[in-house]
C-alpha cells in the first residue's frame, strides 16, 4: 500500500468509528424518551462498576497525588514558596492529573471489561436471545451500564480526590518536609470550588464517554473470541482519545 | 477467575500477579542474554507496537500539550496578566512527567491489550503448550521479541509524543494567548536532568509494559471470557505500573536535584 | 518406558486426579479411555511436564520429570510427539511452517526441513496444502496436520489426545492407520486417548479406564475386556442397547 492509500484508509477508519458512535448515541438518546432504563439492572450495574473500580481508583489517586506533590515540590523548593504547595498541588491534581489518570484507569478496568462482557454476549448470541424475548438490549444492557459509569466515575472522582490529597500530603511531608498543617492551610485557602467542580465535570464527561464507547464496541463485535480481543483493544483506544478530546474541550469552555 | 472485590482480595490477587510477573521477567531477562535473536519477529513486533501506535500517541499527546498550555495560560493571564511565559512553565513538566507517563499509559492501553489478547488467545487454544513442546519457551519465543521492540519503541514514541505536545501547545499559546512562538520555544528551561528523567521513565515503561501484559496473557484461563479478563488485567496492571514507576523515579530524581 | 506412580492433581481445591499409577513398556500402545472430564488430557500433559503433579512421580524412560526445571524439560519434550485435543496449530503460521516448527526450533537446515515436511504431507494425504493457513482447513485436515507436526521429528514417544474427535468414519480409519504406520516407522511408544473403542481394541496392547480422576483398571487388552466396567465402557459405543 502507498503512504497515501494508508492515510486514506486511516481517515476512513476514523470516519467509520465516529459514524458508528454517532448512530449509537442516537439509539441511546431515543431510548431516553421516555427514560426506560431497567431499574434492577441499573442497581446491579452501579454496584458492579463501583466494586470493580474502587480499589484501583484509590491506589491510582494516591499515587497521582504523590506524583503531583513531587512535581509541585520541585517548583516550590526552587522558589522557596512552601506555603504554595497545597495550592499548586490542588490545582494540578483536582483539575488535570486526578480526573485524567482515574479516567484512563477506569477505562481500562471498567470500560474494557464491559466491552469484553457485551462482546462475549454478542458472539454467543445472548443478545439475539434477549431480542427474541422482546427485551430491548439498549434499555436492558446499555442504559444501565452508561448510567452506572457516569454516576460511579463522578463519585469515584470525589473519593479519588480525598486519597490524592492524602498521597500528596504524605509525599510532600516525606520529601520536602512540608508540615501537613501548612499543606492543609494552603490547600484550603487557595483551592477553590471552581477547581473541584472543573474536575468533577471532567470526570462525569469521561464516565459518559467510556460508557458509550465501551458499550458500542462491545455490541459491534464480530468473529468469535479473537473478535472480542480486537474490540476491547479498539474500545480502550477510542476511549482514551475521547478522554483527551473532552478534557481539552471542557478546559477551554469552563474558564 | 474470581473477582477481587475487596482491598484484601485485590492484595492477594496482586501478590500472585506480581509473583508471576517477576517470574516471567526473570525468564525473559535470561533469554535476552542467552536466547536466540529472532530478528523477523522483533521487526514485526516493532512495527505493530511502534509504527502502528504513532498516530494514536500523536493525537493524545497533542491534545495533552494543548490542555496544559490552556490551563497554564488561563492561570497566567488571571494572576500575572501575561501569558508570554507559559511555554517555559509547561515544557519541563511535559518533558519529564506528562510526556513519558501519558505516552506510557497510552502504550499500556493500546499495546498492553494487544499483547495480552494475542498471547491469551494462544494460551486458551493450547498453542502455548504446543510451543513448550517444541523447544520454544514462551519467554523466549513470545515475550522476548515484544520486550526488545518495546524497549526501543517506547522511548521513540515518547520523543514523538513530547514533540506533538510541544507543537500543539505552541499553537494553543499562539492562537489563544498571543504568545510569540519564539518566546514559547525557549529550550533553555529544559535542563539535561529533565531529559534524562523523561527518558529513564520511558525506558522503564518499555521494560515493564510488555512483561506485565505478557504475564496477564500467559495467566489466561478458559475461553473467550478468559481472554477478555486477561486483556483487562493487562491494561490495569500496566497502567498502574506506569504510575508507580513514575512516582518512584520522580522521587529519586527529586533527591538528585 | 512411560511410568506414572501415585499421581495426584487438584485445581482450586478440586481433586482432578487421584492416585493414578500405570506403565507402558517400550514400543507398547496404551488405549486410555474414560468419560469426558475424567482427566485423560491432564494425564498426557503430566507426561510431558506441561503440568506438574501435586504428588507422585512421572518417568519417561530413565528420566524422572519431577526434579527437572522448565529448561531441562525442553530437552525431554523433544522426544515426545503430542497431538493436542483441539489441534493447537499456530494460526499465524502456514501449514508447512507449522509442521516444520519442531525442526526449525532444532535449527535444522531449511532444505532438510522442507523435504521432511513434504514427506509428512504426502503421508497424511494432503500433499498440496503446505502454503495454506490452519483456519482454511476442515477438522479432519487439521487433525492430520497436527499428526504430521507431532511426528515430523521422529519422536520415540507419541501422545495422541482424541486424534479422531468429530471425524467421519473414513477419515477416522485413515488416521488410526497412519498412527500405527508412523509408530511402527519410529519404533515408538504410544498412548492413544479415544472414544472410538471399536478402532482402539485391535491396535492397543493395553487399555486403561479412567473414571472421574481415578484409575479403574489398567492392563493388557484381553484382561481389560474381562473387566466388567471396562467391557461395559468399551462396548457401549459398539452395541449401545446391550451394554445398558
Ligand atoms: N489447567 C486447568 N485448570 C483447572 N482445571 C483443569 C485444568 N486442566 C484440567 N482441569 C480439570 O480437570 C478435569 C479433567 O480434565 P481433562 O483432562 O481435560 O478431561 P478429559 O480429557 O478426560 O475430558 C476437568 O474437570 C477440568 O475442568
Ligand atoms: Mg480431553
Amino acid at each position: 500500500m502507498t503512504a497515501l492509500g494508508r492515510f486514506g484508509g486511516a481517515v476512513l477508519d476514523i470516519c467509520r468509528v465516529v459514524g458508528a458512535l454517532t448512530l449509537f448515541c442516537g439509539a441511546v438518546l431515543r431510548a431516553l424518551l421516555p427514560p426506560r432504563a431497567d431499574r434492577v439492572e441499573t442497581w446491579r450495574a452501579l454496584h458492579r462498576v463501583g466494586v470493580r473500580s474502587l480499589p484501583i481508583v484509590i491506589v491510582t489517586a494516591f499515587f497521582a497525588g504523590g506524583i503531583a506533590a513531587i512535581q509541585v515540590s520541585t517548583y516550590v523548593t526552587k522558589f522557596r514558596a512552601y506555603e504554595a504547595v497545597g495550592w499548586g498541588f490542588g490545582f494540578v491534581t483536582f483539575r488535570e492529573l486526578g480526573p485524567l489518570l482515574v479516567g484512563l484507569m477506569f477505562s481500562g478496568r471498567v470500560g474494557a471489561h464491559n466491552t469484553a462482557e457485551l462482546g462475549t454476549m454478542k458472539v454467543t448470541e445472548q443478545i439475539d436471545a434477549l431480542r427474541i424475548l422482546a427485551i430491548d438490549p439498549v434499555h436492558f444492557l446499555v442504559l444501565p451500564r452508561i448510567v452506572a459509569m457516569l454516576v460511579m466515575m463522578t463519585l469515584l472522582n470525589v473519593i479519588g480526590n480525598v486519597f490524592a490529597l492524602g498521597g500528596g500530603m504524605l509525599t510532600a511531608y516525606a520529601m520536602v518536609g512540608v508540615d501537613p498543617f501548612v499543606f492543609w492551610n494552603s490547600f484550603t485557602e487557595y483551592v477553590m470550588l471552581a477547581d473541584f467542580i472543573n474536575g468533577l465535570v471532567k470526570a462525569a464527561a469521561f464516565g459518559l464517554a467510556i460508557g458509550i464507547v465501551s458499550c458500542s464496541f462491545g455490541l459491534e463485535v464480530r468473529g468469535g473470541a479473537p473478535g472480542v480481543g480486537r474490540a476491547v483493544n479498539s474500545g480502550v483506544v477510542v476511549s482514551a482519545v475521547s478522554i483527551f478530546v473532552l478534557d481539552y474541550l471542557i478546559t477551554a469552555i469552563l474558564q | 477467575m474470581s473477582e477481587p472485590s475487596t482491598l484484601g482480595g485485590l492484595a492477594r490477587e496482586l501478590r500472585a500477579q506480581i509473583g508471576d510477573t517477576i517470574d516471567v521477567g526473570r525468564q525473559a531477562a535470561w533469554y535476552l542474554v542467552r536466547g536466540r535473536w529472532d530478528w523477523p519477529a522483533i521487526f514485526a513486533q516493532a512495527h505493530e507496537i511502534g509504527v502502528r501506535s504513532v498516530f494514536f500517541v500523536i493525537v493524545c499527546l497533542g491534545f495533552l500539550g494543548a490542555i496544559i498550555n490552556l490551563q497554564a495560560g488561563f492561570q497566567a493571564t488571571r494572576i500575572i496578566g501575561d501569558a508570554s511565559l507559559i511555554g517555559q512553565q509547561a515544557m519541563p513538566l511535559v518533558v519529564r512527567l506528562l510526556g513519558p507517563t501519558l505516552t506510557g499509559m497510552m502504550v499500556a492501553t493500546r499495546v498492553g491489550t494487544g499483547i495480552a489478547a494475542e498471547i491469551g488467545s494462544m494460551v486458551v487454544t493450547e498453542q502455548v503448550d504446543a510451543l513448550r513442546m517444541n523447544r520454544a519457551p514462551p519467554a523466549e519465543y513470545l515475550v522476548k521479541p515484544r520486550l526488545v521492540a518495546c524497549m526501543v519503541m517506547v522511548p521513540a514514541l515518547t520523543t514523538i509524543g513530547i514533540t506533538a505536545a510541544f507543537f500543539a501547545g505552541m499553537l494553543v499559546a499562539a492562537v489563544g494567548f498571543g504568545t510569540n512562538p519564539g518566546t514559547y520555544a525557549d529550550f533553555d528551561v529544559v535542563v539535561g536532568l529533565d531529559l534524562i528523567e523523561g527518558m529513564v521513565k520511558a525506558a522503564a515503561y518499555g521494560v515493564a509494559i510488555p512483561i506485565i501484559a505478557a504475564t496477564a496473557g500467559l495467566r489466561a484461563r478458559g475461553g473467550s471470557e478468559g481472554v477478555g479478563e486477561a486483556t483487562t488485567q493487562a491494561v490495569v496492571a500496566a497502567s498502574l505500573a506506569v504510575i508507580v514507576l513514575d512516582f518512584l523515579i520522580s522521587g529519586a530524581v527529586f533527591f538528585l536535584r | 518406558m512411560i511410568r506414572l506412580e501415585g499421581v495426584c492433581k487438584s485445581f482450586d481445591g478440586v481433586e482432578v486426579l487421584r492416585d493414578v499409577s500405570f506403565a507402558v513398556p517400550a514400543r507398547g500402545t496404551l488405549g486410555l479411555v474414560g468419560a469426558g472430564g475424567a482427566g485423560k488430557s491432564l494425564i498426557l500433559k503430566l507426561l510431558c511436564g506441561l503440568v506438574r503433579p501435586d504428588r507422585g512421580r512421572v518417568w519417561l524412560g530413565e528420566t524422572e520429570l519431577g526434579p527437572l526445571s522448565e529448561r531441562e524439560l525442553m530437552g525431554v519434550r523433544g522426544r515426545i510427539g503430542m497431538i493436542f485435543q483441539n489441534y493447537a496449530l499456530f494460526d499465524y503460521l502456514t501449514v508447512a511452517d507449522n509442521i516444520g516448527f519442531p525442526l526449525a526450533r532444532m535449527q535444522r537446515p531449511a532444505a532438510e526441513i522442507a523435504a521432511r515436511v513434504q514427506t509428512r504431507l504426502d503421508q497424511v494425504h494432503l500433499p498440496d496444502i503446505g502454503p495454506r493457513y490452519p483456519r482454511e482447513l476442515s477438522g479432519g485436515m487439521k487433525k492430520r496436520v497436527c499428526l504430521a507436526r507431532a511426528t515430523v521429528h521422529d519422536p520415540p514417544i507419541m501422545l495422541c489426545d482424541d486424534p479422531t474427535a468429530g471425524l467421519d468414519p473414513v477419515t477416522t480409519n485413515r488416521i488410526f492407520r497412519l498412527l500405527k504406520d508412523l509408530q511402527a516407522q519410529n519404533d515408538a511408544t504410544a498412548i492413544i486417548v479415544s472414544h472410538e473403542t471399536a478402532y482402539l481394541r485391535p491396535i492397543c496392547d493395553a487399555i486403561a479406564l479412567l473414571d472421574r480422576g481415578r484409575l479403574v483398571f489398567a492392563g493388557p487388552t484381553e484382561a481389560a475386556l474381562q473387566h466388567p466396567e471396562v467391557r461395559a465402557f468399551m462396548e457401549a459405543g459398539v452395541r449401545p442397547a446391550q451394554a445398558r
